[in-house]
């Protein structure tokens, strides 16, 4: 009863944010593959590996998207309930282990909106389109994909903000320091360099806790 | 006498140059008890203490038999509270602001929820952003009341409404009381409205519970006195003096004192000066001769 009265202020809050990455995420593939012309005209480029290259392309802008998709979801909610010191949440009678588990579940759950327009634009981009022998579309691999990106950037985001609390803009320049500082390291040939080179080596290799966003993101495959 | 609020020895910290220290308190169930105190003095962090929203570094609180913070949802249940400022959620109308806040209280109330609906001309289509102060005012204490506590924590209730909403809000808030025999915890630095609805009075400056009595006790022992022919210094009071301070005009003082009694008169005699007239003080003068007085004897 609670959670559904948390989703419902949820979707209140949420809606136009959901509407606005979900249609970018409807339009983007079509978008790129109209601008490419490949899927289209296959006489430009009669190769299979241009459909991949475009089916990379789509792959990259759908994880951009989901990326910010889950930053603008977690943070919209969050301020919100957040707002004048959290007056009116702390004032509900649930533990506040129980609200958060609340709040951060009826966010995520509309992830599946923006989810959903990666699965329709990915469709509508393929519509229409005879992929040559060998190739194949993933429509629904790249959905659940997006939705897990959209997630995990969710938590990361609301987890911090919530550990923050009212530090929130000290920690943010913390973090803009932090890339700053790595950035600058992984530059330096040094011995502290090549540290940092290695952490970012493991950070982003497809096991790794950024895995999922710097690995691999296409549409279209063999 | 049982109390709905109980508060012994609670330190917190507000900051390097603020504190709540040892304070002590009790709220008699089934009082209105007056929360006074000057703008700043911490009314409204030891109603988030006493409501769990701030841990306290030491001491005990316990809110209709439940200790604070740790059972401060089953507490919160039977409370209604509006605080000093609204902090309901932006983008909700009136109409779902509700239906959210409902899901919270198995005790509520849809009845008398649509009754003050339309005694407050409230719409439910309104946006709760789009309210004026009045409006969410009245939003406010719908929503304390509806669930039907069985003690209110009001701060500011009424502060910045025009008297005509106030009027209202006030009329709401006595019906309830009266019909549900609920215990309030109304703090303002309005006085005189403390005055005519209170029966208990807590004084707060500077962190600390400088005075808690019945009103009773307070409208009929803090007088002030025209005092001639006392010595600087003097043995030992029956009494509490407030205040002592030269009139304007003539070799008379102007004392205020509590805990007056008739027969402490004959004191006076005693030290060889002369009591000319006893005066009534009203709330807001023993309010601000407490508040004098306290301020004094932490600058001593």
């Amino acid at each position: 009863m609670r959670f559904l009265a948390w989703l419902r202020v949820h979707w209140i809050w949420l809606r136009t944010a959901l509407a606005v990455c979900s249609i970018g995420l409807i339009v983007t593939p079509t978008l790129i593959a109209r601008i490419d012309g490949v899927f289209y005209s296959p006489q430009m480029a009669p190769w299979a590996v241009s459909y991949v290259r475009v089916g990379e392309a789509i792959g990259g802008a759908i994880a951009v998207w989901s990326i910010l998709t889950g930053l603008i979801v977690a943070l919209t909610g969050y301020a919100i309930t957040e707002a004048q010191s959290a007056v009116y949440t702390l004032s509900l009678p649930i533990d506040r282990r129980t609200s958060l588990l609340h709040r951060a579940g009826s966010g995520l759950l509309w992830l599946f909106v923006p989810a959903l327009g990666v699965f329709v634009g990915a469709h509508v981009a393929l519509l229409g389109v005879v992929l040559p022998d060998h190739i194949e579309a993933y429509p629904f691999a790249l959905t659940l994909r997006a939705f897990l990106l959209m997630s995990y950037t969710f938590a990361i985001t609301f987890a911090l903000r919530y550990a923050a609390g009212r530090r929130a803009p000290q920690v943010f320049l913390l973090a803009l320091f932090l890339f700053g500082a790595i950035g600058f390291f992984s530059a330096t040939p040094t011995d502290a360099g090549a540290a940092v080179q290695r952490a970012l080596a493991w950070l982003v290799e497809p096991a790794g806790p950024l895995g999922i966003v710097t690995s691999r993101w296409t549409l279209i495959d063999v | 006498m049982s109390h709905a609020i109980q508060i012994d020895a609670l330190r917190y910290d507000v900051s390097p140059h603020f504190a709540i220290r040892d304070l002590a308190m009790r709220v008699p169930t089934g009082a209105v008890y007056g929360f006074l105190g000057p703008n700043g003095s911490g009314k409204t962090t030891l109603i988030r203490l006493l409501l769990g929203m701030l841990p306290p570094r030491d001491g005990t609180i316990r809110v209709l038999g439940h200790d604070i913070p740790s059972a401060s949802s089953a507490a919160l249940a039977r409370i209604g509270y509006v605080p000093e400022r609204s902090a309901l959620y932006a983008g909700l109308s009136v109409e779902e602001t509700l239906r959210f806040h409902r899901s919270f209280y198995s005790n509520w109330d849809d009845t008398s929820a649509q009754t003050m609906l339309r005694r407050f001309a409230l719409r439910g289509e309104q946006k709760v952003s789009a309210l004026s102060k009045g409006e969410t005012g009245k939003l406010l204490m719908l929503l304390a009341l509806a669930h039907r506590p069985e003690l209110l924590v009001l701060d500011e209730p009424t502060d910045g409404l025009d008297p005509v909403v106030r009027r209202d809000v006030l009329a709401a808030l006595v019906e309830y009381v009266e019909g549900a025999r609920a215990t309030v915890l109304i703090s303002s630095h309005l006085v005189h409205e403390q005055e005519r609805v209170c029966d208990w009075i807590g004084v707060m400056d500077g962190g600390r519970l400088i005075a808690e009595l019945p009103m009773e006790s307070f409208r009929a022992g803090i007088k002030r006195l025209d005092v001639s022919g006392a010595p600087p210094v003097h043995a030992a009071a029956p009494f509490t003096i407030l205040a002592r301070e030269p009139q304007e005009i003539g070799a008379r003082e102007r004392w205020v004192v509590r805990d007056w009694q008739r027969s402490h008169a004959s004191w006076f005699a005693e030290i060889g000066a002369t009591v000319h007239a006893v005066i009534d003080c009203d709330l807001e003068e023993g309010f601000v001769e407490l508040l004098r007085s306290a301020r004094a004897e932490v600058a001593r």
